[in-house]
């Protein structure tokens, strides 16, 4: 039995990815076998997660390795303790739900499997990030997560024009502002690639200075933190580290990836870019940050790191907000949401660090983790079903839904409750968890600005969440709904298949939110049991922070003003919110900056690949064929110079030379001359020949020279 | 221990070499029997290299020489230029590859060389004896002889089964290299002049760690042996044979270019440079990894915006061997090990690339980016491989270059963590690889490219040979590093 659990925290992965390669052999068998064995082993790997929950409760860590590369220290290992387990568990679930819905939502698609490829083989690399014991590992689940990331955004890559993402015909700064969905994969690629390299960067120094990837061992022996101080790169170190997450969870500055990922299949949109992958940055400041807070010799060294971390937090969530208040389309508008709530964990992984008791930070930004996992899954199946019954993707061509898709609407309404902080459900506790911590930070003089943009924020989420629920479900259905009604296309229920996977969500969080005050009490014990117990220098104050007066009271304001702002535009509709830009000229440029992405999407575009694309055509015309490759015509005049030196000493210092080698001699130089005009074969053979003579001889010269 | 007495490595080169005669004269019987004769002798060289390899490996001996031959007397007259080879953890990689890609080279050409067979297949014989010879050879005339044969048959390669403009591509190699050669001849002879009266790689390496070359010399003979081997690897702005050869050669040949040929530079660095030349190296060591950086960002730079297809294949070859340069002169075991472990992988890596781009180009008709939209509608295996080689190239990991790639820099960050720079080339070469993938496998097909046909199953099961070392070696890369890691260390470099 012993034995079993040592193997458990590997078959969570390995299940996955067996599932992955075997896909092609289902394929072969039949369809209708591919799709269900695509979601049996998501569930095996579900399972086993779950399987491993009562180690993680007794506060216990499976730690085993294999050597994988000895004659540089790497060992390949699985290091299963409370933290992994727990977001192994809630990962596994939410994939295991989403490839059943997947089964719903990809009917009848011609590529299906490859979409089963990626997506097992996504779900093995992101639980293989959640339980590597080492960097190097993880760091393979990182690209693998990436490369699976590329291949399912662009997985329609026909481009079609149903499948771009964005409005067509909008441009920012002259560039077009639609994403067709293999340009969207690129770009999410290559500026996750971004994050990857600086990680990579700030892992290969730790590497240097401390001699191996392990966590363990870096937890253990902080001896590796004088030397990187001393050299001055214990901070850069870290923050290169931290890059990596900036990637992966898209926080500024490299956030633009996200919005434009949602040209990929929704049930893809839920998975990946919202219920885990883009999780795996908040994952990897979880893992690393407690490390680096341990082996620094006074708290005050790590200080800029937990600032940098907290600060991108809150300005992501801020930046994404405002952009999420005007969104267009419903999935872009849960995107931008996404980017927003990362932020809100970033932030409180990076006050936990600012704080005298580590825990409190760390429990809010892993609790607010898995209850946005949960709860924006389902928005997202959500999405899908509401896109797959309206025909459209826009926000505006929904409309008084309620009636026709009830459970659904029901489903929604509790998620998105959720997601606006509505008291009694997941997102609440979480959001107000977090909001505590950031109270309790101790020192640093920003942090009642840092406050204040959160609670900004939050008032902005509850706006925009109920905003979109009012427009999809409340009011009348719209012109395009009223055209495709009258086309014989009736707005109908989502299947059992696809419904079942959220509303599932749906209760999760219904649950999660009633027990919510001890579900985060028993989150706090376990983990900051397990920090304290691996870290020499992490002391927990033994009490959770229980409820902060003022935290609620802010949060619940937050709920109400922008829930209430919400309701009188778009539930009750008590008046025309376009009227608000169009006569005010403020609000209208302040509408068109949020819009247009605070310019920040169309400035990138230009300085990182208009430029760069410009500089390597600019450098191929002017300097490969402007410069370098007319050297090459004076390395032939130079050649020919030398032969002809060559045959000058062929003829007048070596007399008396055989014939054989005048004769080649007598072939170098008609060879010299033809040069110019082209060579045959034959003559150039006999050029070699001559040469190679040539060379001999003048050997013999100088060796007779030196050797008497 | 009876093979241990069998002289494994002068088989290895001349049993090729004899077999390309034998090769010629079947050749004019029958085209078929050539191709079989040919496919049977650089198997049974594989064999031989795959045996050697793996006795280094298990016997933990990389940084030792083993099989070692002679000295025996070659030219008596003079002292110190003898007969002698061996192989070591540097060595025996690249033998392996060259074995290897010999018998991908012979199965790729099977359907692409339709002319001339005879010669071709004694070619690549030949090839493959002179190519080994020049990564066992422990003197430096030898080392240059066989240096200089393999430009014999590389310029016929070209020049008879090659593009429209293979006589100026052919002639442009040539001169390159022979002109570099010469230079690099010339350096060996100082040494032979003022440091000691030998080539013997083995005894000028002692005489190195015994203090008794002067350092002037070792300066002079690094610019000459920096022309002579950095033209060959490419370094910038000695490479513009490189894509002009690529593009004019035929899809098998630019895989022994690519593959085999560019290391000979390498090699030449690690083998003369940093213990022959040990202290030039050292002190000069700075201006060698800016120019590998150099290197790997201007040949990603200019990859960029190519149109052909192959040509910015070439280019990739010019980027990946930057890191060839870096790792070596970082002087450092990751640099080193790491920079042996690129050599091999991007043999691997832009073979199959490189023959890819020959059945695009036999199927289509064409290698230009802009005219191959939507091939995977037509052609989903060639589409697929495209991608997994595109993968490899760009060193995600799930084919080993990643590993050696990231070896070289964490070798050049042990350096000077500013050199952690060279991580941006990374990223440029994702870039320029997945919007060629953009416009060539993803791209919506057009009325081309509904009539394409795909490859044979055939050639399906050989390139991916290719993806089978990069796979294992990324699983399993002890198989490669216990061997380079030995032999780096063997070196005791000092920086």
């Amino acid at each position: 039995m012993a034995d079993l659990v040592q193997v458990l925290p590997w078959l969570v992965w390995v299940i996955p990815l067996i599932g992955a390669l075997l896909t092609p052999v289902f394929a072969h068998i039949n369809g209708k076998i591919r799709d269900i064995m695509a979601a049996v082993f998501a569930l095996g790997g579900a399972v086993s997660a779950t399987l491993l929950l009562p180690t993680a409760l007794s506060g216990e860590t499976i730690h085993s390795e294999i050597p994988w590369i000895p004659s540089l220290n790497i060992n390949a290992g699985v290091l299963a303790d409370p933290l992994s387990i727990f977001i192994a568990t809630v990962v596994a679930w939410i994939c295991f739900l989403i490839m059943v819905y997947s089964i719903g939502y990809m009917h009848g698609d011609p590529n299906l499997t490859r979409y089963w490829f990626f997506m097992n083989f996504f779900i093995g690399n992101m639980l293989l990030i959640v339980l590597s014991d080492n960097f190097l590992q993880m760091f393979f689940g990182w690209e693998g997560v990436g490369l699976c990331s590329y291949g399912l955004i662009g997985f329609w890559n026909k481009d079609e024009l149903k499948d771009y993402v964005g409005t067509r015909g909008h441009t920012v700064l002259g560039l077009p502002q639609a994403y067709s969905p293999s340009q969207a994969g690129m770009k999410a690629f290559m500026m996750t690639r971004v994050g990857d390299i600086s990680f990579l960067i700030g892992l290969l120094i730790l590497y240097y200075y401390s001699g191996t990837f392990s966590f363990t061992e870096l937890a253990e022996k902080t001896g590796w933190s004088k030397e990187l101080v001393s050299a001055g790169l214990f901070i850069p170190a870290a923050i290169l580290i931290f890059g990596g997450a900036v990637g992966k969870s898209a926080q500024f500055p490299l956030h633009e990836w996200l919005p434009d990922a949602m040209a990929g299949p929704t049930a893809v949109s839920a998975l990946i870019h919202a219920a885990t992958m883009v999780k795996a940055g908040v994952f990897l400041v979880a893992r690393v940050g407690p490390i680096f807070y341990n082996a620094a010799e006074v708290t005050s060294q790590v200080t800029p790191l937990f600032i940098t971390i907290a600060w991108i937090g809150v300005f992501t969530a801020f930046l994404a907000a405002t952009q999420a208040v005007v969104a267009k389309e419903i999935k872009k508008l849960l995107a931008y949401s996404t980017v927003s709530q990362i932020g809100y964990m970033m932030l409180a992984l990076g006050v936990a660090g600012l704080s005298t008791d580590f825990a409190l930070g760390y429990t809010a930004g892993l609790f607010h983790l898995t209850s946005h996992a949960i709860f924006k899954a389902a928005l997202f199946m959500g999405a899908g079903a509401l896109i797959h019954a309206t025909g459209s993707k826009y926000l505006h061509d929904m409309g008084g839904l309620r009636k026709h898709m009830k459970y659904t609407y029901i489903s929604m309404l509790i998620v998105a409750g959720s997601l606006a902080g509505v008291p009694f459900l997941s997102g609440f506790w979480s959001k107000d968890a977090i909001l505590a911590a950031t109270l309790g930070a101790s020192e640093t003089s920003s942090m009642s600005i840092i406050y204040a943009l959160a609670v900004v924020t939050a008032v902005m989420t509850a706006f925009y969440t109920f905003k979109m629920i009012g427009l999809v479900f409340f009011g009348k259905p719209s012109e395009h709904l009223e055209e495709r009604e009258r086309e014989g296309h009736h707005v109908h229920e989502a299947p059992k298949i696809m419904l079942i996977p959220y509303t599932i969500l749906a209760g999760a969080t219904l649950a999660i939110g009633i027990v919510g005050f001890f579900f985060e009490e028993g989150l706090h014990e376990m983990l900051s049991r397990n920090l304290e117990h691996e870290f020499a220098n992490i002391h927990i104050v033994e009490a959770s922070g229980g409820i902060n007066p003022t935290a609620l009271v802010s949060s619940l304001a937050a709920v109400g003003i922008g829930g209430f702002i919400a309701y009188y535009y778009y539930i009750a509709r008590k008046a025309d919110p376009t009227k608000i830009t169009q006569n005010n000229s403020f609000a209208r440029g302040l509408y068109q900056f949020f819009y247009n992405r605070w310019y920040m999407n169309a400035i990138y575009y230009w300085v990182f690949v208009k430029s760069v694309e410009g500089f390597s055509r600019i450098t191929f015309k002017n300097l490969e064929l402007g410069v370098i490759d007319k050297i090459s015509t004076s390395v032939a005049t130079s050649t020919i110079t030398f032969s002809t030196i060559g045959r000058w000493v062929d003829i007048n210092v070596v007399d008396g030379v055989s014939n054989g080698i005048a004769s080649a001699g007598k072939v170098l130089s008609g060879v010299s001359r033809r040069i110019q005009t082209g060579v045959t074969e034959e003559y150039v053979f006999a050029y070699v020949m001559g040469a190679v003579l040539l060379i001999l001889l003048f050997l013999y010269i100088l060796l007779t020279g030196v050797s008497v | 221990m009876v093979t241990m007495s069998l002289p494994i490595i002068s088989l290895m080169i001349f049993l090729p070499i004899v077999a390309s005669v034998f090769a010629y004269l079947i050749g004019r019987r029958s085209d078929r029997a050539v191709r079989i004769f040919a496919l049977l002798i650089s198997v049974a060289i594989l064999g031989m290299a795959v045996f050697s390899y793996a006795s280094i490996l298990i016997s933990n001996t990389g940084d030792k020489m083993s099989f070692e031959e002679g000295p025996l007397p070659w030219i008596p007259t003079f002292r110190g230029v003898d007969y002698h080879v061996g192989v070591d953890g540097l060595g025996a990689p690249l033998v392996l590859v060259s074995a290897f890609l010999t018998v991908l080279v012979v199965l790729g050409s099977w359907a692409l060389i339709t002319t001339r067979q005879p010669l071709y297949y004694a070619l690549i014989l030949l090839f493959e004896g002179a190519i080994i010879g020049v990564f066992t050879s422990l003197n430096l005339l030898l080392f240059y002889f066989f240096w200089e044969s393999v430009l014999i048959p590389m310029f016929f390669f070209i020049g008879i089964w090659g593009g429209p403009r293979r006589k100026y591509a052919a002639m442009k190699f040539f001169l390159f290299t022979y002109v570099a050669s010469i230079i690099m001849l010339l350096g060996f002879l100082a040494l032979y002049i003022y440091a000691a009266p030998t080539f013997d790689i083995l005894e000028l390496q002692n005489l190195n760690q015994l203090a008794q070359i002067p350092f002037w010399l070792q300066t002079l003979v690094s610019i000459a042996t920096f022309v002579g081997f950095g033209v060959k690897l490419p370094v910038v702005p000695f490479h513009t044979w490189l894509p002009d050869a690529h593009t004019e050669a035929p899809a098998p040949i630019s895989v022994f270019l690519a593959g085999v040929l560019l290391k000979m530079g390498g090699y030449g660095f690690i083998r003369v440079n940093l213990t022959i030349l040990h202290d030039a190296s050292v002190t000069y060591g700075w201006i060698f990894m800016a120019i590998g950086l150099i290197t790997m960002f201007y040949g990603a730079i200019v990859a960029m915006t190519q149109k052909d297809m192959k040509r910015l294949i070439a280019l990739t070859s010019v980027n990946h061997m930057g890191f060839v340069l870096l790792g070596a002169f970082t002087m450092n075991i990751y640099g080193v090990s790491g920079a042996i472990f690129q050599m091999f992988n991007h043999a691997a890596a832009v073979g199959l690339l490189f023959m890819l781009t020959g059945y695009i180009h036999e199927q289509t008709g064409t290698r230009e980016i802009q005219l191959l939209k939507g091939m995977k509608v037509k052609m989903p295996k060639t589409a697929t491989l495209v991608v997994l080689g595109s993968m490899a190239g760009m060193g995600v990991p799930i084919f080993s270059p990643f590993l050696s790639e990231y070896m070289v820099i964490l070798g050049a960050i042990s350096v000077n963590t500013g050199l952690a720079v060279a991580m941006l080339i990374p990223v440029i070469t994702v870039g320029y690889f997945l919007w060629m993938l953009k416009r060539t496998v993803l791209s919506p097909p057009d009325e081309r490219s509904l009539h394409y046909h795909d490859m044979k199953n055939f050639d399906v099961v050989h390139l991916t040979i290719y993806l089978i070392p990069l796979l294992l070696l990324l699983i399993f890369p002890s198989l490669m590093l216990n061997m380079t890691n030995l032999f780096a260390e063997g070196l005791r470099l000092v920086r």
